[in-house]
């Protein structure tokens, strides 16, 4: 008869983990957040900045336009996620979870789902700020236009899918950096000799790609599947990663 | 397949050899001592039972599995030391919340009642501890999460006296309650060893001692006597140290596998060896004392 | 532009301070809680909804956005002028006058500002008045990109400038108006500009101001002496 003392090994499950993961970490993380509110509160400032202006003329006829978009807010919003999740590959950032239960896949999964929802808050943040902005601009300027067409959902979406990808190309290549210094300094060296030839330069050819592509189903397709790439290329990266503390 | 079993493993920074071909078993239940001098390597051999590391060459198998980046081996596993990565951006309450969240056996009441035992401010950040008080929280954290395997390196630092008896006691009921494998590392022998049954003794990477504590206990004798005849004698055995005495005594410590009949024939006196000295003794590549350092006929000892 | 400002940093700074207030607020007795900066978090997104709902429903363009059918006509096209086709275009009569007039000499001063056609319409009576209109279409801002226009919402009050003299027996038109109109176009964001067709991929915001004519019309009794050469002169 086994005692009742007998302790029993404990299975766990790795979805369970991952989730606790990542609730760990929001709370172990919590500047991130913070951050984020500091960052967009700068960049409403930069939103009343205009980004051009151009002045027509014609006969006694003069009209004065100003453009204002919020595209400040996305660079900074873009700036803090990149951030983010470059802190999230750093070797600290494995090492804190030492202390709880852990492995190296689902450590890198919960960073994944905490940058996708990074991306999420940034999106919904981007959208909605611009769109209190744009009120402002209403109320104290006159006369305005806008151009009522604007989709809202796509903006959504669109940021959304940026972030997620700026956010994985970060987490992906501080892991690279982390890991394997060698290859990454090869490849960025690479990277920008190939940059001064337009021509062959692969930012070119990615920029063409992704950045002018018009047809939406289109940039769904492959933007997802640039940030697939990119996560298996970090779930790979971090497999077999030794734990400093 | 709920033991651990470390075998023929190596493991080398770049030339230097850390551990060098160790073989070890720990069966459940069982409370082990890993001792050894600073740079024996049980940092490292632990690190790599724990699966932070891998070992160069050999294999290690924790519960059957290769421990390094195990989650299930990270789940029955905690490591308790001063380089416990505690978050600073929760206080010590909330974290023990979170701790529960992820072991599967975190006894919550158990750690409650210790933090009040000990007086912890709950709202505190960890980082704000005293380092005695980082320490006891550490323990805490150690004993309620009932791991299946747990290890204790150097927990005690910084604690004073009487809590570190209360720790020692608090860890053996503890054990008493649930078996477990345990292992404890600690430079303090004397206070450990009563907790302990088994020792693991490591010098320079290698095991120079693997058995229960008793064996160890017994292990070697030291004796005393005429310095000429006892010394001569004593070369002959495994000596592990020899000290003059007075004018012409000697005290030496050898093997404990001589005859009662021999040992009486070269000695005037037998005693038991402390396992704090004797640890020094089996480690000890050095033959002479410090006093010799502060010699002042100029003579350096160095044999 | 202070006002704008001005209310610029007072409402950052109304929401800074919500920020820390709502810090403070859930740090009583000290004790730190790390989900202080989800409720900020959950707070700043509910105000930004507020914002955004208020966005719908207040924000109105002022100017009006009509589809662009056709593209204004290009120059050197030449058509048929007839009242009825001023008339037919609301508010572009901006000013009017009548003189009673003998021996007149129509003469146009011009000075650097004005481009306008005149037109003489020569009236199948022959009153001694001379019945002077301004008409002036609206103004229109057209986006090539969007295929859209925006009709400019300008107050005609703008047009008060403008004189019609007698001046030894020479009729002197001036129009001093300068007129001069600040507008703020709001574009989309940076990463859906790529979805919207370009015409005109070069240069994104393509917009070029249609001011589709402006006419002075002046009719002249029927015995009164035009030089054709220099005016256009239709009959009533």
């Amino acid at each position: 008869m086994m005692s009742s003392k007998q302790m029993e090994l404990s299975q766990v499950n790795k979805w369970d983990i991952i989730k606790q993961s990542t609730i760990y970490k929001l709370k172990v993380y919590d500047h991130i957040f913070y951050s984020l509110l500091i960052y967009q509160l700068i960049g409403f400032l930069f939103v009343f900045n205009s980004t051009g202006g151009t002045g027509m003329s014609m006969g006694s006829l003069t009209i004065n336009l100003e453009y204002k978009t919020a595209h400040a807010l996305f660079y900074i919003t873009l700036i803090w996620l990149i951030i983010s999740s470059a802190q999230l590959g750093l070797k600290q950032s494995r090492s804190l979870m030492s202390g709880v239960v852990t492995d190296n896949k689902t450590h890198c999964f919960s960073n994944g789902l905490l940058i996708l929802l990074m991306s999420v808050i940034g999106a919904v943040t981007i959208v909605l700020l611009s769109m209190t902005a744009e009120l402002f601009l209403y109320l104290f300027n006159t006369p305005y236009s806008t151009d009522l067409s604007i989709n809202y959902f796509l903006e959504l979406l669109s940021a959304f899918l940026y972030l997620l990808l700026a956010g994985n190309l970060a987490y992906f290549i501080t892991n690279l950096v982390m890991r394997l210094k060698l290859i990454a300094y090869l490849f960025l060296f690479i990277l920008f000799i190939s940059s001064l030839i337009p021509e062959i330069s692969p930012i070119t050819y990615f920029y063409y790609f992704l950045f002018k592509e018009m047809n939406i189903f289109l940039f769904i397709i492959k933007i997802s599947l640039l940030i697939v790439l990119l996560f298996i290329g970090s779930l790979a990266i971090t497999r077999q990663m030794e734990v400093e503390r | 397949m709920n033991e651990i079993k470390v075998d023929h493993v190596t493991k080398k920074y770049g030339k230097k050899v850390v551990l060098n071909d160790l073989n070890l078993t720990l069966n459940y239940p069982s409370i082990t001592g890993l001792i050894g001098r600073n740079g024996s390597g049980k940092t490292t051999l632990l690190n790599m039972l724990i699966g932070y590391k891998k070992p160069s060459s050999g294999e290690i198998k924790v519960f059957g599995e290769d421990p390094f980046d195990s989650l299930f081996v990270s789940a029955n596993t905690l490591f308790v030391d001063d380089r416990m990565q505690i978050p600073n951006t929760l206080n010590l309450n909330e974290i023990l919340i979170e701790m529960g969240r992820f072991y599967p056996n975190w006894d919550g009441q158990l750690a409650k009642k210790l933090f009040n035992y000990f007086d912890l401010p709950p709202n505190s950040l960890h980082q704000n501890l005293s380092k005695g008080k980082k320490s006891i929280f550490n323990m805490i954290v150690g004993l309620s999460a009932y791991t299946y395997f747990t290890v204790f390196d150097e927990p005690m630092t910084g604690m004073d006296e009487a809590v570190r008896k209360d720790m020692y006691r608090a860890l053996l009921k503890s054990y008493l309650e649930k078996p477990r494998i345990m292992i404890i590392s600690s430079h303090h022998l004397k206070e450990v060893e009563y907790l302990l049954e088994n020792l693991i003794l490591l010098d320079e990477g290698s095991i120079v001692f693997d058995s229960d504590i008793e064996a160890f206990r017994s292990y070697a004798i030291g004796l005393t006597g005429k310095a000429g005849k006892l010394e001569k004698w004593a070369e002959t055995k495994d000596l592990l140290y020899h000290e003059r005495v007075g004018i012409d005594d000697a005290y030496v410590v050898i093997k404990n596998n001589v005859s009662q009949a021999e040992l009486n024939l070269y000695s005037q006196k037998q005693s038991l060896v402390e396992t704090r000295d004797l640890l020094i003794y089996l480690t000890n590549k050095r033959r002479g004392v410090i006093d010799d350092v502060f010699k002042t006929d100029g003579i350096e000892s160095s044999k | 532009m202070i006002f704008l400002g001005l209310s610029i940093v007072i409402t950052f700074l109304v929401i800074l301070s919500v920020v820390l207030l709502m810090k403070r607020f859930f740090l009583i007795n000290g004790k730190k809680s790390s989900s202080t900066v989800y409720k900020i978090l959950g707070g700043y997104i509910v105000i930004l909804c507020a914002g955004a709902i208020l966005s719908l429903i207040l924000v109105e363009p002022e100017s009006v956005i009509e589809e662009l059918t056709e593209v204004p006509f290009d120059e050197g096209e030449f058509f048929e002028y007839n009242l009825d086709y001023f008339n037919s275009i609301e508010n572009s009569l901006v000013y009017e006058t009548k003189f009673a007039v003998k021996n007149v000499n129509l003469a146009e001063s011009i000075n650097n500002y004005d481009e306008f056609e005149t037109i003489i319409l020569r009236k199948e009576k022959n009153d001694d008045l001379v019945e002077i209109a301004y008409y002036e279409s609206p103004i229109y801002l057209i986006n090539y990109r969007e295929k859209k226009r925006y009709r400019m919402p300008l107050e005609s009050s703008d047009h008060k400038q403008m004189e019609m003299s007698l001046i030894d027996s020479e009729l002197i038109w001036t129009n001093h108006t300068k007129r001069e109109y600040d507008f703020l176009i709001y574009t989309p964001s940076i990463f859906v500009q790529q979805f919207i067709e370009q015409k005109n991929k070069e240069s994104f915001n393509d917009i070029d101001i249609d001011a589709n004519f402006s006419t002075l019309l002046i009719k002249v009794p029927s015995s009164m002496s035009v030089d054709e050469d220099e005016f256009i002169v239709i009959e009533e």
